[in-house]
């Protein structure tokens, strides 16, 4: 009974609207954005001698206050300061007084005027400009920004230039000795490289390194995408008024609800599986070229660990608003949820912390992810968990519906009148 | 004229005010997300442009909604008001709410010290979001599915966050993306959607494909 | 002997719904009183004017309403075990509805499973079903394209397919054509020869046509509980037809309980309901359900309400 449930579940989701649309989305998207990756360089051994290796992140303290001025004077020349008070992306913009005291302090670290170190950088970037004629692999390629430190600066003045940015930026900034210490960034040695690209090919097998890029973009969409189906799903019952009827029926709400909720998950995860592994196809086949043993089965593991939790907990949240109002308040409340975890994301590669979107915009950094993979089970097994929460609480709301004959929200209305 | 503020306002009562409600909390919850702050004017551009608009979305797309039960279109079908102008008259709450939340986030960007050419992205903001708005409005019309409306403005929202440029006038965010000319283009698609949701809806139900 | 009988009073019990002091309110008004009814096998009717809280009564023994107070059990289980009592009953709502793109066999199918009815089973039965209520040549037919009469036949298919021991049937002929009417009034009284059956309407037709039994609610209270005769014996010999011209009908509209007017041009054939003789040239005639009622609901209107059993 519950298959045949399911069944016919899965067969009216494949027969709305709601659906196609997300279906042609969804593809459209990630195929839109994961043909602008380019891998295939990636799959040759690094050789000894090369211009440059790219860049990593390093826990050197020299590097750290580096990339701490670096980011600093950016911020500054662009007047445009990158925060996260409420979890949010919040652009800050300081008032000349503000700017001069900063720009003080960094003239302080470098013994070099703000605005020379301007000149020369905005020279050195329209060098870079006209070079590269608008490529952007050769734009990556270049140095990032000219910030010379001064020989003899100490960490703790850098920690104090530092912590006086806080203060004037505001909490929750780059400039918060949590998140700066992290973000040292270093070009990468040979011996670097070479570490990497044993990594791609031992490690990570190719395609987990590209199944973590698919991740990432997958991730964003799939946060947005499957509220609307959810919701549609939902209304269903009452667009048709067949709600009544229903509740007549003999079915159990668990059984009902349960299978609803599994239908909808497997209708929005086959689409993504299968994305995964036609895009995995050729990465299999190019490491087979170049004598790397390809995980084959890597977009089942990573779109399994990834995607499927955010499939769950975004469709049981979808779920639970929408029983519980019978209205389509699940559409501002969760897109609100998706844009705000997707804007939080501080540095885009990593740092799951419990963010709905995790993200991991970089093909490779199999050893980072190795570190962080603790927090990535956590968190995904929190969305999980937390999924399976919103189907049981949602099948409460629905029995006491059944058994109180209306809706919550219109008990609600009634009592306020 | 005395009817069409009732059926307005029992719009707006039955149906309308959770929408309002959250185009207000829109506003009020910019500060907490947003600098209003000695902004140039691509900061400013960037508040209006990146999360004024979604005001848009809300407003407009739900305009339709007491018709998704078709009982009830059927029943305000056969009535004197012709549906155009019933539709027509919701269209007022809506653009003098999506005017108030303009207007309240540019006065907050006035107020924190920004500078920026006021009225061009006044016109901008408005221009942008009813054009959104439109979009969501003009497929909740011809599919009689509000969830579907609301589909489809955030995902040509979504679009233009990557690829604004390639979407020749009809790209959002113009004033953030140094044009300042296409206000023009939007409002004419703003009003070509709107007004062909409606035509397209009641040929729609008279052939009884919706 | 002893075990017989016990068995048989098992038996009746198992076929009667029992309504004892059944009272709902919703907020502070009260959609039932103290309603107390007995429901055994075959048609039950149960009459009343709009608002009387037919429905209401008919959604609490569906289980889709909790009730404020008192007691129904459904074939002996208490009304609170909605589990149990879902799985025994048929519902067909006021406006039965389906997902409109869904085909009649789809629907059909499809509510067949939420009622557990197994695949081998659903693959007769549904068939079965459309075939007895006359869909079967129409079975791809979708829902939102079907008359009104299609829909109630489609209706009356989903409240049987499980076999119920118990149907609940809410004005099913309200929106129907006389032909579709009759053709849903036979299939009911077919159904109802192994079941309860329980129809609600305020069309008087339906009941006389098809109900051995009968309650009339008004205002949440049952003011009459009995057969169709006794309710007829009401208006025994005080119905009465007569001629009369056109410009005496408002007067005699304010003497008597009228229930019919031809017009003939200037005059105008009358029923009329009286005590005794309205008028001299009226003639006494036989009386029909719908002078009983109306004749029951006046008098209700002009007394104080004597509720529970046959009308005092």
């Amino acid at each position: 009974m519950i298959g045949a449930l399911f069944l016919k579940e899965c067969r009216k989701i494949a027969k709305s609207l709601v659906y196609y649309v997300y279906l042609v989305a969804f593809v459209l998207f990630i195929t839109g954005q994961m043909s602008d990756v380019e891998w295939v360089d990636q799959l040759s051994e690094p050789q000894p001698g090369q211009e440059s290796y790219g860049y990593g992140y390093s826990n050197d303290e020299r590097m750290i206050m580096q990339s701490g001025m670096e980011t600093l004077f950016q911020e500054l020349l662009s007047n445009r300061f990158a925060t996260y008070p409420f979890g949010f992306y919040k652009e800050v913009t300081l008032n000349e007084e503000e700017q001069e005291v900063l720009k003080r302090a960094m003239q302080q670290c470098t013994g070099m005027e703000f605005e020379q170190m301007a000149e020369e950088n905005t020279a050195y970037w329209m060098e870079i400009w006209m070079e590269a004629e608008g490529s952007a692999a050769e734009f990556s390629e270049a140095e990032m920004w000219h910030v010379p430190l001064r020989e003899d600066l100490t960490y703790e003045e850098f920690e104090q230039v530092m912590e006086k940015a806080c203060e004037i930026v505001g909490s929750r900034s780059y400039y918060e000795k949590s998140s700066y210490e992290k973000r040292g960034i270093a070009a990468l040695t040979y011996e670097d490289a070479l570490e990497h690209y044993r990594e791609l090919c031992e490690d990570d097998k190719v395609s987990g390194a590209q199944m973590r890029l698919f991740c990432d973009y997958a991730c964003i969409f799939l946060a947005v995408l499957p509220i609307f189906v959810g919701v549609s799903a939902c209304l269903k019952d009452k667009r048709a008024k067949a709600a009544e009827l229903i509740r007549s029926r003999s079915v159990s709400g668990a059984a009902l609800i349960g299978c609803r909720y599994l239908a909808n998950v497997v209708m929005c995860f086959v689409p993504v599986l299968l994305c995964a592994l036609l895009m995995q196809m050729p990465y299999v086949y190019a490491a087979g070229q170049a004598g790397i043993e390809a995980d084959a089965l890597a977009f089942v593991k990573y779109s399994c660990l990834w995607l499927l939790p955010v499939i769950m907990v975004v469709l049981g949240a979808a779920f639970l608003l929408t029983e519980a109002t019978e209205t389509i308040l699940a559409i501002p409340v969760l897109l609100a949820w998706a844009f705000g975890s997707v804007l939080s994301a501080a540095t885009l590669t990593g740092n799951f912390g419990w963010k709905l979107v995790t993200r991991w915009n970089t093909f490779g950094s199999y050893g980072r992810y190795a570190e962080e993979l603790g927090q990535l089970y956590r968190n995904k097994g929190m969305y999980m968990a937390l999924a399976v929460i919103l189907v049981l609480l949602t099948v409460a709301v629905y029995e006491k519906k059944r058994r109180k004959g209306e809706m919550l929200y219109g008990k609600l209305r009634k009592n306020n009148s | 004229m005395g009817n069409y503020v009732k059926t307005i306002l029992n719009f707006i009562r039955y149906h309308y005010l959770p929408h309002l409600c959250g185009a207000a909390l829109l506003v009020l919850c910019a500060g907490a997300v947003l600098s209003f702050r000695n902004l140039d004017t691509a900061g400013a551009a960037k508040v209006m442009e990146h999360y004024g608009v979604i005001a848009g979305i809300l407003l407009f797309t739900p305009l339709f909604l007491p018709e998704s039960d078709m009982e009830i279109w059927q029943l305000e079908a056969s009535r004197h008001l012709p549906m155009w102008k019933l539709y027509l008259g919701r269209l007022f709450p809506a653009v003098c709410m999506l005017a108030a939340v303009v207007s309240i986030l540019i006065l907050r960007l006035l107020a924190g010290g920004s500078v920026f050419p006021v009225l061009i992205l006044w016109r901008g903001a408005f221009c942008e979001a009813l054009f959104l708005g439109g979009i969501g409005c003009f497929a909740a019309a011809v599919t009689n599915q509000v969830v579907l409306g609301y589909m489809v403005s955030v995902l040509y929202y979504a679009v233009n966050t990557g690829m604004a440029n390639r979407l020749w006038k009809f790209g959002l965010f113009p004033i953030y993306r140094g044009d300042e000319g296409t206000w023009i283009w939007l409002l004419g698609a703003a009003v070509f959607l709107v007004a062909g949701g409606i035509w397209l809806r009641e040929q729609l139900r008279r052939a009884a494909v919706l | 002997m002893l075990f017989k009988e016990k068995e048989r009073e098992i038996h009746v019990m198992e076929t009667q719904i029992q309504i004892k002091g059944l009272c709902k309110n919703f907020g502070k008004k009260q959609a039932l009183k103290s309603v107390d009814l007995t429901i055994g096998q075959g048609m039950f009717g149960l009459l009343g004017p709009n608002g009387a809280g037919k429905t209401t009564l008919m959604r609490v023994l569906a289980t889709l309403l909790p009730k404020s107070a008192g007691e129904v059990r459904v074939c002996g289980v208490p009304v609170e075990q909605a589990a149990e009592i879902r799985k025994m009953t048929g519902y067909l709502p006021q406006d039965f509805s389906m997902y409109g793109n869904m085909s009649a066999y789809e629907a059909l199918d499809y509510l067949a499973v939420l009622s557990g009815i197994p695949k081998a089973e659903r693959r007769k039965k549904v068939p079965e079903m459309l075939e007895k209520v006359n869909l079967l040549d129409q079975k791809n037919i979708r829902v939102k394209a079907m008359s009104g009469g299609m829909k109630r036949r489609l209706g009356i298919a989903q409240a049987i397919i499980h076999d119920p021991r118990v149907i609940i049937v809410d004005e099913p002929t309200a929106g129907l054509d006389p032909e579709e009417r009759v053709r849903f009034r036979n299939l009911l009284c077919e159904i109802a020869r192994e079941r309860i059956v329980l129809l609600s309407t305020h069309i008087v037709g339906d009941i006389e046509a098809t109900c051995e039994e009968i309650a009339v609610l008004n205002q949440g209270e049952v003011v009459f509980r009995g057969t169709v005769e006794s309710l007829l014996k009401l208006v025994e010999s005080k119905v009465y037809s007569a001629e009369v011209s056109a410009r005496e009908l408002d007067g005699l509209k304010e003497r008597f309980i009228v229930t019919g007017i031809l017009n003939k041009g200037s005059t105008a054939t009358v029923r009329i309901i009286a005590e005794s003789m309205p008028l001299a040239e009226a003639k006494s005639c036989s009386a029909d359900v719908e002078d009983a009622y109306m004749f029951l609901m006046h008098s209700i209107s002009a007394m104080p309400v004597q509720k529970g059993g046959e009308q005092a």
